[in-house]
C-alpha cells in the first residue's frame, strides 16, 4: 500500500507535473486543440523560433565567432542590431546560433527522458507491487536533484559540455514522465472501459496499445512541452555557472555571463538579448504546455 | 404555465397581491414566474421557465422531475445559491415568510440557515471533510445566534440526539469520514435544523442512500416536520418517496411546471401527458413481471438447459495494512454462493451497497478471481485455463456495466467500439462484413446507422447504454451479466431499456444475471431472484414467491422499505424499519450475519442460536425452489405485517 | 497514524539511500581518476597513487561506498583544498547567509502568491488573465538574468540599490553574531544602521529568488482554490448562512493551501538550485556562491557536500510536509490500518 499512498499525498502539477484526463479523438482533437486561437498563436510562435534557429544563422550570414576588436562593445545599431561584445563579435549572430543550441540540446534531452520515463511509468503502473515500490523510491531519489544540481554533478564527473548538460536534463526529467504515466495508467486500470475490453476478450497487448497508450500520450505531450521550457532554463543556468556548453560556442547562458561585468557598467545588450531569447522560448513552451493541459483537462474546460 | 389552473390557495394569479399587503401567516415559500438562464445572453440555456411554487407551514411539497428538469436549480435560485453565471428573475417571491425581492444579499444570507434549512443529496461531499461534525453544527448555530461556544455545543449535541445519532457526545468529535452514509445524512439534517428554521428544503436527501437507510431518513424527516410543524420542500425524482411523504406535488419537465395538485390525485389520476407517461414507465414493487415470457407452466430445471451455475463461489480480498504491510485483513466479498440460471431466463440479484453483488457479477464473468468454488457457463467449467483459451471462451458470457460513459473508450467512435469485439474474435471475416454486422447490431438495439460515426460523449445516457448492450450482443453470448445497468437512467429511459432487454431475450434466448439495488426494477424483469447480504445469498427462489411471501426477515425488510407510488396503499402499509447500517463485510457479525439488525429475532425474544449458528440456505418442506437462510423462516409468515406491499393491485384500481 | 509515520520515515530513508547512491556513483565511480584530477597532469605517478591510497579510491567500489556512507553518517563531508577547511565547517559557517536569503524569498513569494492566486480564481477574468501572463513571464525568466536586469535598473541606472557585492557594505560594522542572520542580529544589537544596510542588500537577491516561485505558487493556489470552490461543502456553508468572507477563510482557504504544503519539497528544491545562481549573481557569501566558486576552481568536495545537503534537505522537507499533511487531514490521521 505504501506505493499508492504517495499519490494522494503529492499530486504533481507544477512547472513540470500535472494530471491530465484523456480527451476524445486523436489527430483531429489535437488539431482542434491547436485550433483554439491562443494555442494556435503559441504554436506559430514556436514554429517561428524553430525556423529562426534552423535557417536564421544561414540568412544572417555574419560569423558568430569572428573577432573584430575594432568594433568591440558597440551598442545596438543597423549593422549590429544586438550590438557587439567585448571581442567585437556580432551579438545577433551569436544569438541565432544560441537559439539553435538551446533547442537542439533541449529537444534531444526531452525526447530521451520522455521515452524512458513513459516506459518506466507504464511498466511500474502495470506491474505494481514491490517492483513498483522500489523503482518509485529510486525515482524519488532522482527527484532530490534538480536539473541544475545534477548538471553540476555530471559536469564534475564527465567534464562540462553539451553531453553532460543533455544527460542531466534527461535524467532529472525521467521521474516526472514516469509519475505522470504511472498515475495515468493506475487510474486507467480501474476505469471501466479497460475492464470492458477484458470482458470482450482483448489481449493485454491490444488493450495497452489501443486504449492505454493514447490516453497516456496527452499527459506526456503536456509534460514534454513544459519539459522543453525547463530544459532551456537549465541549459542557460549551467552555462551561466560555466558548466554548460563551453565557449567559444555561443550559448545563451554563457553569453549572459560574459556580458555580466559590462552590464553593471551599463553595456547591457550583451546580457539582455540572450535573456530575452530564453524568456521568449520558455514562455512559448510553457504556454503550449498549459494550453494543452487545459484542453485535455475536463475541469479546465468547465472553468468560468 | 398553470395548465390546470389548480393552485389551491392562491387568491387570484394577479401579481402584487402579496407584495403590497402583508404576507399570509403560514406562507413560507412562494414564487411566481421564476426564470433561470445560463450561458451567453444571446443564446441562453433556459433551465427554469415561469415556475410558480407555494409551501405552507406544516406541509410537505414535493418538487418532482427527471434529471435536468430544473427542480434543483429552482430551489437553489430561491436560496440565492446558484453559481455566478446564472441569471435569475422572478415576479414575486416569499422565502421563509419574508419578502425575498426586498432582501439584500446580506439579508438573504441571514435567512439561509436561520429561517430556511437545506439538506443536499450527497452527505459525504456536502460536509467539510477536515472539520469535526460537531463543529460544523456549532458553526451553523453560531452564525445566527450570539451565544457562547459551550452553549452552542450543548445545543449541537442536542440536535445530534434529536436526529437519532447514538452517543452524540462522542460522535460530536468525529469527522465525516467516520460516519456511515445514513449517519452523515442525519448529521446534515441536524445542521439544517440547527436554528430550528420554519422551512426545510431537502434536495434528493435519500438518493445516495440504501433503501433500508432511506426508509429511516424519510421517517426522520417526517417526524421532525410534524414535531416542528415545518414546511418542507422535497426535491426528488422518486415517485415512491413522493407517495410516502408528500402532501402536495409539483411536477416539472424541461424547466416548466406541467402539473400540480394533491399527492393522491396526481399519483392516481394524473392529467398531464408527461406525468401520465412518467407513472406508466415507473417500475412498481407491487406489480409483477408483465409477460412471464415463454415460461408458461413449464417446471424449472427439467427440460430447460442451464446457462449459468455457480457452486460454492467465494471471493476473498486481502488487504495489507500496518506499518510494513504485515497485517492482513480478509474481506469475504462473496461467500459460498451457489446459483443456477436457466437458458433464456433472468436471475435478479438484489442487495444493498457492499453486499457483494457486483463482485459476484465480476467473478461470474472472470473479472474477479474466485478464491474457491466454480463457475460453469453453458456446460463449460471456467477457471484455471490458459489466458488464450479464456479469451476465446469470453464470447459466451458478457458484462454490461452500470456507467455507460465510463465503460466506453471516450476516443473511439461507436462503429469502432462495436467492431472491436468482432475483430478480436475474428467473427465475421472481412472488414465489409463487420461493418454490416455493426449496422445490424445498431438496429437490434433500436439505433440508426448514423450512430456509427459518433463519439460516446455525443450520445445521451440511454443511447450509450444501448451501445453497451449492443457491444455485449456482438459476440452472441449465451449469458449477459447486467451490473446496475439501468440504475443511472431516468425512469422513462429505464423502461425503454428494460423493454429492449426483454425483447432481446425473447428473440435471442440470452440468459441474464440482472444485478440491482432496485427491487421494483428487479420484480419487473426477473424470473428468479437471489437476495444478498454481506456476501451471502440469504434468500433465493422464483420471483413471484419472493415478492409475495418472503421467507427471510431481511428480504421482508427490504420490500417494506421501498416506497410505493400509490398514496392509499403506501400509507396503509405497516412497515418494518431496520435500525442502523449494514455492518462492514470486513468484520461480519457471528452466526447469522443479519442478527444485529434483525426485526424477527427481536420479536422472537432474541434467541441464542442466531448469534452462534450460521443458518443454511434451506428449502421449504414441500421441496420447492424457494430457499431462505434463516433459523426461523417458518415463523416469519405469522409475524409479517399483513400489508407488506399494500393491498393487491385489483383493490386500488 | 503511528504506522503512517513509520511508513513515511522508512520511505524517506529509502529515498536518502538512493540519493546517496546517485551522488556516490556520479562523483566517485565516474570515469577518470579523481586523484589525477585533483593533482593535475604535472604530478608524479607516485604522488597520484599515494593520494589514491589515501583517498581509498583503489579499494573495491562496494567498500568505498561503505566508508563513504560511514563518513556521511558522522557528518564528514570531506576537505576543500581551495579554502583549506572541512566542507562541514564551511557549510555551517555559510548556512545562515543562504537561510536568510531563502527564507526572505519564501516569505515574499507566499505573500505575493496567495492573494494573487485567490483573486485570480475569482469572478473577475481580467485578474486571471493578468496574473496568468505575469506568472508565465515570471517563470520564463532565467533567474540569474532577472537578477542582472534588477541590478542594471536599480543599481546602474537608478542608483538606488547598493552594489551587488555581499550582504552588507564593508563600511558598516557587522553586528555581533548570535543567529548568523544579519537582520535578526542587528535588531538584537539595536544597530538600525546595520539593519537598514543589510536589508537594502537583501531586497534585490530575495526578489530575484522570490519572483519565479511566486509565479509558480500563484498558479497552484489559483487552481486549488477553483477546485475547492467546486466542492459541495462550500455550498453547504453558504446554505448555512455563512458569509463569503467566512466561506473563504474557514472552508476554502485551508483546503486550497494544502497543495502549497504538499508541493513544498519540490519548490524547496527549486529554491535551493535558484539560490546557487542568485548568490553567484549578487556575490552573496552563502553556500550557493561558494559552490559556484568551487566549481570554477575544480574543487569538488564542496560540490558533493552541497549536493548531498540538498538531497537531505529535500527529503526531510518532504517527510515533514507529509507528516504535517497527516496532521491536517483527519482522513489520514485517523486511519486505523
Amino acid at each position: 500500500m505504501s506505493a499508492t499512498m504517495r499519490e494522494p499525498l503529492r499530486p504533481a502539477p507544477g512547472p513540470h507535473g500535472g494530471r491530465t484526463a484523456p480527451a476524445p479523438g486523436r489527430g483531429r482533437r489535437a488539431w482542434a486543440a491547436l485550433g483554439a486561437a491562443g494555442l494556435r498563436a503559441v504554436a506559430m510562435g514556436l514554429v517561428a523560433f524553430l525556423l529562426l534557429a534552423l535557417v536564421g544563422p544561414l540568412l544572417w550570414g555574419k560569423d558568430p565567432l569572428a573577432v573584430d576588436l575594432q568594433s568591440a562593445l558597440q551598442g545596438p545599431s543597423g549593422t549590429h542590431p544586438f550590438g557587439t561584445d567585448e571581442l567585437g563579435r556580432d551579438v545577433f549572430a551569436r544569438f541565432l546560433v544560441g537559439a539553435r543550441i538551446s533547442l537542439a540540446v533541449g529537444v534531444c534531452a526531452v525526447f530521451c527522458s520522455s521515452v524512458v520515463g513513459t516506459l518506466i511509468g507504464a511498466f511500474t503502473g502495470l506491474v505494481g507491487g514491490p517492483v513498483d515500490a522500489v523503482i518509485g523510491r529510486a525515482l524519488d531519489g532522482v527527484l532530490a536533484f534538480p536539473a541544475l544540481i545534477m548538471g553540476m554533478a555530471l559536469a564534475v564527473a564527465m567534464g562540462p559540455g553539451a553531453v553532460s548538460v543533455g544527460l542531466a536534463i534527461a535524467v532529472t526529467g525521467v521521474p516526472w514522465y514516469a509519475r505522470t504515466v504511472r498515475s495515468e495508467v493506475l487510474s486507467l486500470r480501474s476505469r471501466e472501459f479497460i475492464d470492458a475490453q477484458r470482458v470482450l476478450g482483448a489481449p493485454t497487448g491490444h488493450i495497452l496499445i489501443r486504449h492505454v497508450l493514447p490516453s497516456v500520450l496527452g499527459g506526456v505531450a503536456v509534460q514534454a512541452s513544459l519539459g522543453i521550457a525547463y530544459a532551456v532554463l537549465a541549459i542557460a543556468g549551467l552555462g551561466f555557472l560555466g558548466l554548460g556548453i563551453q565557449p567559444p560556442t555561443p550559448e545563451w547562458g554563457g553569453m549572459i555571463t560574459e556580458g555580466r561585468t559590462y552590464l553593471i557598467s551599463g553595456q547591457w545588450w550583451m546580457s539582455i538579448f540572450p535573456g530575452l531569447g530564453i524568456l521568449a522560448l520558455v514562455t512559448l513552451s510553457m504556454a503550449l504546455g498549459e494550453g494543452l493541459r487545459d484542453h485535455l483537462d475536463p475541469h479546465g474546460k468547465l472553468r468560468r | 404555465m398553470n395548465r390546470n389552473g389548480s393552485i389551491p390557495a392562491v387568491p387570484g394569479s394577479a401579481a402584487g397581491a402579496a407584495t403590497a399587503g402583508e404576507i399570509e401567516r403560514d406562507l413560507l415559500l412562494r414564487v411566481r414566474g421564476l426564470n433561470v438562464a445560463f450561458g451567453p445572453a444571446d443564446d441562453p440555456v433556459r433551465a427554469v421557465r415561469g415556475v410558480d411554487l407555494d409551501v405552507r407551514a406544516g406541509e410537505v411539497v414535493a418538487l418532482v422531475g427527471e434529471s435536468g428538469s430544473g427542480k434543483t436549480v429552482s430551489a437553489l435560485a430561491l436560496l440565492g445559491l446558484l453559481p455566478a453565471g446564472a441569471r435569475v428573475s422572478m415576479d414575486e417571491a416569499v422565502l421563509a415568510g419574508e419578502d425575498r425581492a426586498a432582501m439584500s444579499e446580506e439579508e438573504l444570507r441571514l435567512v439561509r440557515g436561520a429561517r430556511a434549512g437545506t439538506v443536499f443529496q450527497d452527505p459525504l461531499s456536502s460536509l467539510n471533510p477536515v472539520q469535526r461534525i460537531g463543529d460544523q453544527i456549532v458553526e451553523a448555530i453560531r452564525l445566527h445566534r450570539r451565544i457562547g461556544t459551550r452553549e452552542a455545543r450543548r445545543l449541537a449535541v442536542a440536535r445530534l440526539a434529536q436526529v437519532g445519532i447514538p452517543d452524540p457526545q462522542r460522535r460530536f468529535r468525529d469527522y465525516p469520514h467516520q460516519f456511515s452514509g445514513g449517519m452523515r445524512q442525519r448529521a446534515m439534517i441536524a445542521m439544517a435544523l440547527a436554528s430550528a428554521p420554519p422551512l426545510l428544503i431537502a434536495d434528493e436527501p435519500t438518493t445516495a442512500l440504501d433503501v433500508t437507510v432511506q426508509a429511516q431518513i424519510l421517517d426522520l424527516i417526517q417526524e421532525l416536520q410534524r414535531e416542528l410543524s415545518m414546511g418542507v420542500l422535497l426535491i426528488t425524482h422518486d415517485l415512491g418517496v413522493v407517495g410516502r411523504v408528500a402532501d402536495r406535488v409539483v411536477v416539472m419537465n424541461r424547466g416548466e411546471v406541467v402539473e400540480r395538485g394533491e399527492t393522491a390525485q396526481i399519483l392516481s389520476r394524473p392529467s398531464d401527458p408527461y406525468t401520465i407517461r412518467l407513472l406508466e414507465s415507473l417500475p412498481r414493487l407491487d406489480v409483477a413481471k408483465r409477460a412471464p415470457a415463454a415460461a408458461g407452466g413449464e417446471p424449472d430445471g427439467a427440460a430447460r438447459k442451464v446457462a449459468l451455475e455457480t457452486a460454492g463461489l467465494e471471493v476473498v480480498f486481502s488487504r495489507r495494512g500496518g506499518a510494513i504491510g504485515r497485517k492482513v485483513t480478509n474481506v469475504r466479498a462473496v461467500d459460498d454462493v451457489s446459483l443456477t440460471v436457466g437458458a433464456g431466463r433472468t436471475l435478479g440479484l438484489v442487495g444493498e451497497s457492499g453486499c457483494g453483488k457486483t463482485t459476484l457479477g465480476r467473478a461470474i464473468v472472470q473479472l474477479a478471481d474466485a478464491t474457491a468454488g466454480q463457475v460453469t457457463i453453458g456446460g463449460t467449467r471456467l477457471g484455471g485455463e490458459r489466458a488464450r483459451r479464456l479469451r476465446d471462451l469470453r464470447r459466451h458470457f458478457q458484462l454490461v456495466f452500470q456507467d455507460p460513459q465510463a465503460s466506453l473508450d471516450p476516443r473511439q467512435r461507436i462503429g469502432r467500439i462495436l467492431e472491436e469485439p468482432l475483430a478480436l474474435h475474428d467473427l465475421c471475416g472481412g472488414r465489409e462484413q463487420r461493418r454490416r454486422r455493426v449496422v445490424e447490431l445498431l438496429e437490434l438495439v433500436g439505433l440508426g446507422t448514423e450512430f456509427a460515426t459518433r463519439l460516446p460523449h455525443e450520445l445521451s445516457g440511454g443511447q450509450r447504454q444501448r451501445i453497451g448492450i449492443a457491444r455485449a450482443l456482438a459476440l452472441e453470448p449465451s449469458l449477459i451479466v447486467l451490473d446496475e445497468s439501468v440504475s443511472a437512467l431516468d425512469v422513462a429511459i429505464q423502461a425503454q431499456i428494460l423493454a429492449l432487454l426483454e425483447r432481446l431475450q425473447q428473440e435471442l434466448g440470452i440468459a441474464y444475471v440482472f444485478i440491482s439495488h432496485d427491487l421494483a426494477v428487479v420484480r419487473q424483469i426477473a424470473d428468479t431472484v437471489a437476495v444478498m447480504y454481506l456476501g451471502r445469498v440469504v434468500e433465493s427462489g422464483p420471483s413471484e414467491q419472493i415478492y409475495r411471501e418472503p421467507r427471510h426477515p431481511y428480504t421482508a425488510a427490504l420490500l417494506s422499505a421501498v416506497p410505493i407510488a400509490d398514496v392509499a396503499r403506501e400509507r396503509a402499509r405497516e412497515r418494518i424499519v431496520l435500525h442502523g447500517d449494514p455492518p462492514s463485510p470486513a468484520d461480519p457479525p457471528s452466526g447469522c450475519a443479519f442478527h444485529t439488525r434483525c426485526w424477527l429475532r427481536s420479536r422472537l425474544g432474541d434467541p441464542e442460536i442466531c448469534t452462534t449458528a450460521r443458518p443454511a440456505l434451506g428449502g421449504r418442506a414441500d421441496g420447492g425452489q424457494h430457499r431462505a437462510a434463516c433459523h426461523f423462516s417458518d415463523r416469519q409468515a405469522e409475524l409479517l405485517p399483513p400489508s407488506l406491499l399494500g393491498a393487491t393491485r385489483g383493490a386500488s384500481a | 497514524m503511528a504506522s503512517f509515520v513509520v511508513r513515511r520515515v522508512l520511505a524517506t530513508l529509502a529515498v536518502l539511500f538512493f540519493a546517496s547512491l546517485i551522488a556516490f556513483v556520479l562523483l566517485r565511480a565516474a570515469p577518470g581518476d579523481p586523484a589525477r584530477k585533483l593533482l593535475g597532469p604535472q604530478a608524479s605517478e607516485q604522488a597520484v597513487s599515494a593520494l589514491r591510497a589515501d583517498m581509498g579510491v583503489d579499494r573495491p567500489l562496494l567498500q568505498q561506498y561503505g566508508t563513504y556512507v560511514g563518513d556521511l553518517a558522522t557528518g564528514d563531508l570531506g576537505y576543500s583544498w581551495r579554502t583549506r577547511t572541512t566542507v562541514t565547517a564551511e557549510l555551517t559557517a555559510r548556512l545562515p547567509a543562504t537561510l536568510e536569503l531563502a527564507m526572505t524569498a519564501m516569505a515574499i513569494a507566499l505573500l505575493l502568491a496567495i492573494p494573487i492566486g485567490v483573486l485570480s480564481a475569482g469572478r473577475r477574468r481580467w485578474v486571471d488573465r493578468f496574473s496568468r501572463a505575469g506568472a508565465i513571464v515570471g517563470l520564463g525568466m532565467p533567474q540569474f538574468w532577472l537578477g542582472l536586469v534588477l541590478i542594471l535598473v536599480f543599481f546602474t541606472w537608478l542608483g538606488i540599490a547598493p552594489a551587488p557585492f555581499g550582504r552588507i557594505d564593508d563600511t558598516v560594522a557587522m553586528p555581533a553574531r548570535t543567529t548568523g542572520l544579519l537582520l535578526v542580529d542587528s535588531l538584537i544589537a539595536g544597530d538600525f544602521a546595520a539593519f537598514g544596510n543589510a536589508l537594502s542588500h537583501l531586497v534585490l537577491p530575495a526578489l530575484t529568488l522570490a519572483i519565479p516561485l511566486a509565479a509558480y505558487l500563484s498558479r497552484i493556489v489559483r487552481r486549488s482554490t477553483i477546485d475547492v470552490y467546486r466542492n459541495d461543502y462550500v455550498r453547504t456553508a453558504r446554505a448555512k448562512g455563512a458569509s463569503e468572507t467566512r466561506v473563504l477563510f474557514r472552508h476554502a482557504l485551508p483546503n486550497a493551501l494544502l497543495p502549497i504544503l504538499t508541493l513544498s519539497g519540490m519548490w524547496f528544491g527549486e529554491l535551493m538550485a535558484g539560490a546557487l545562481l542568485v548568490e553567484a549573481v549578487f556575490n552573496w557569501p552563502g553556500i550557493g556562491g561558494w559552490v559556484a566558486q568551487s566549481i570554477q576552481a575544480q574543487d569538488y568536495a564542496p560540490v558533493q557536500g552541497a549536493i548531498l545537503l540538498g538531497a537531505l534537505v529535500y527529503s526531510v522537507v518532504n517527510l515533514v510536509t507529509d507528516l504535517l499533511y497527516g496532521v491536517v487531514d483527519p482522513r489520514i490521521r485517523l486511519a486505523t490500518t
